[in-house]
């Protein structure tokens, strides 16, 4: 295969991984604040002052679009998308695509579902103010998952593009060309 | 078990106003505490506390909370009306003030003391003067035949027989407004046991099955289970055509109250009801909420009227709490 093909194929692939990761984690976030959102508006047209106790509650489904954004940052930093020499092949570049998918396609569904419990929680503080600790737990653990996929994403991004390998195909083929 | 729908965001604003406003339902506790007070100030001081008293004109005498009670229901699931994405789910509760009112207007009279759900009383005047074309479907048709029942017969218990059979076909026909199936068994429940209710009752004022008949049927898909019923005579061969939970209650309402047995089944029904809707409280966005809550809405208003006007007839406190309805607080 000609290096630069190789090249422009493996920086595409990388590419497209970190644009899933950050677009599935956005919209997911999107999604579950919007959901988070409506269930608080209705609490907050009877219960003004539930406001700062409801804004935690409605955030929570947020950190999973920072997610998404940390994973694309470390692939477009990891392999020279950002300020460097791009030094992806084909194979690493795929490998990076699904990475992306599957960490945005995690943080995606624990945003949505997030944002369902999180509106659960609201509903529950809505009813009972003194429960407002209990009902942030729940969400929270939702969140567990969220930090799961993006610490696999960055140690198998780190593994992908920190291996000998990924260098020395290049190296290969430069070298035979 | 009825499964309940899955979770809508479309409904995430109206079922947090609901978890707000459930907060501020009464307790089984309160409403004993309040049938049991011996001075009828001690009540009154009780309702204050009540979110009623944001409805209360200052002065207000005993006999006025009735009507404050009333509109503040009304009032309340109106307001709820406006944030549900399918209002047929509030309309389930207030219609019946509308088709009262049209009671009021095809026999020609100008006042119409129950609160408009969607017939504003200017329309109603218009059917005051005999001319129901403007209203719209299905009360168009539902007046149009009342006055012609009024022209036929001058009949006031006709025309309440047409116009409860047309409340009940319009309730009936807000069931295919929804997929939800908690809340299509409910309103197929509730027509039917409200049906029954209301043949029970022009029975005991001997009306014929056969002028019940020309008006009430059909009935949707309960037209077979009615026509069974009108055509089985006595009340106490009704459980025998009637079938499912409904039936059931019949046989309990005649088996235990036989002096009173269509108020009787009228309240075991309504707990009934109740009870299919309290599946609904655990549902966290969706219409079963909102008719959950409803529903336990529409029970504590009876129980409140119930203690009001039953207090200053002076019937007994235990009478009283006979006739409570469930109200999960």
């Amino acid at each position: 295969m000609d290096l630069q093909l190789s090249v422009e194929l493996g920086r595409g692939l990388a590419f497209t991984g970190a644009a899933l990761a950050f677009a599935l984690g956005g919209c997911g976030s999107a999604k579950g604040i919007g959901i988070a959102s409506q269930e608080a508006a209705g609490v907050l047209s009877e219960k003004p002052g539930l406001f700062g106790r409801l804004l935690v509650m409605v955030a929570l489904p947020g950190t999973q679009g920072f997610y998404g954004f940390i994973t694309a940052f470390m692939m477009a930093q990891q392999t020279g998308l950002i300020g460097g020499t791009v030094n992806v092949t084909p194979g690493t570049g795929l490998a990076l695509a699904l990475i992306g998918f599957g960490a945005g396609l995690a943080l995606y569904v624990s945003a949505v579902n997030q944002g369902q419990a999180s509106a659960a929680g609201i509903a529950l503080i809505g009813r009972r103010e003194d429960a407002a600790g209990r009902a942030l737990l729940f969400p929270a653990l939702v969140e567990t998952y969220a930090v799961v996929a993006l610490l696999a994403a960055i140690l198998f991004i780190l593994w992908l593009t920190n291996s000998a390998e990924t260098s020395n195909v290049l190296e290969y083929i430069r070298a035979a060309q | 078990m009825i499964a309940l729908t899955p979770f809508n965001p479309d409904w995430g604003f109206v079922c947090g106003r609901v978890s707000t406003l459930e907060a501020r339902l009464l307790t089984p506790e309160f409403f004993n505490t309040m049938v049991s007070h011996p001075k009828l100030e001690d009540v009154m001081r009780q309702l204050q506390d009540t979110p009623l008293r944001d409805f209360a004109v200052s002065g207000a005498d005993f006999q006025d909370w009735s009507g404050i009670i009333d509109q503040y229901f009304h009032d309340l699931v109106k307001s709820i009306r406006k944030d549900c994405p399918n209002p047929a789910i509030a309309n389930l509760f207030i219609l019946r003030d509308d088709y009262q009112n049209l009671k009021i207007a095809v026999t020609g009279q100008n006042t119409y003391p129950f609160p408009s759900a969607t017939l504003e009383p200017e329309k109603l005047a218009g059917v005051s003067g005999g001319d129901a074309s403007h209203l719209p479907s299905p009360f168009r048709e539902a007046a149009s035949a009342a006055l012609a029942s009024v022209e036929e017969t001058r009949n006031q218990q006709m025309v309440d027989v047409v116009l409860d059979a047309a409340y009940l076909r319009h309730i009936l026909s807000l069931r295919e407004t929804t997929k939800s199936e908690l809340v299509r068994t409910y309103i197929e429940d509730f027509v039917l046991s409200h049906a029954l209710v209301a043949i029970w009752r022009r029975y005991e004022t001997g009306v014929s099955a056969k002028a019940i008949q020309r008006y009430l049927i059909p009935m949707g898909n309960l037209t077979s289970t009615l026509s069974a019923v009108l055509n089985a005579g006595e009340p106490s061969n009704w459980p025998d055509v009637v079938r499912g939970s409904i039936g059931e209650l019949l046989r309990q309402a005649i088996e235990q109250d036989e002096s009173d047995a269509a108020r009787r089944f009228e309240d075991l029904s309504t707990n009934h009801l109740v009870a299919i809707t309290q599946r609904g409280q655990g549902q966290v966005s969706g219409p079963e909420r909102v008719l959950a809550y409803l529903r336990t809405l529409a029970s504590e208003a009876h129980n409140l009227k119930l203690i009001v006007c039953g207090r200053l007839s002076r019937i007994e406190p235990d009478n009283l709490k006979r006739r409570m309805r469930v109200a999960h607080g």
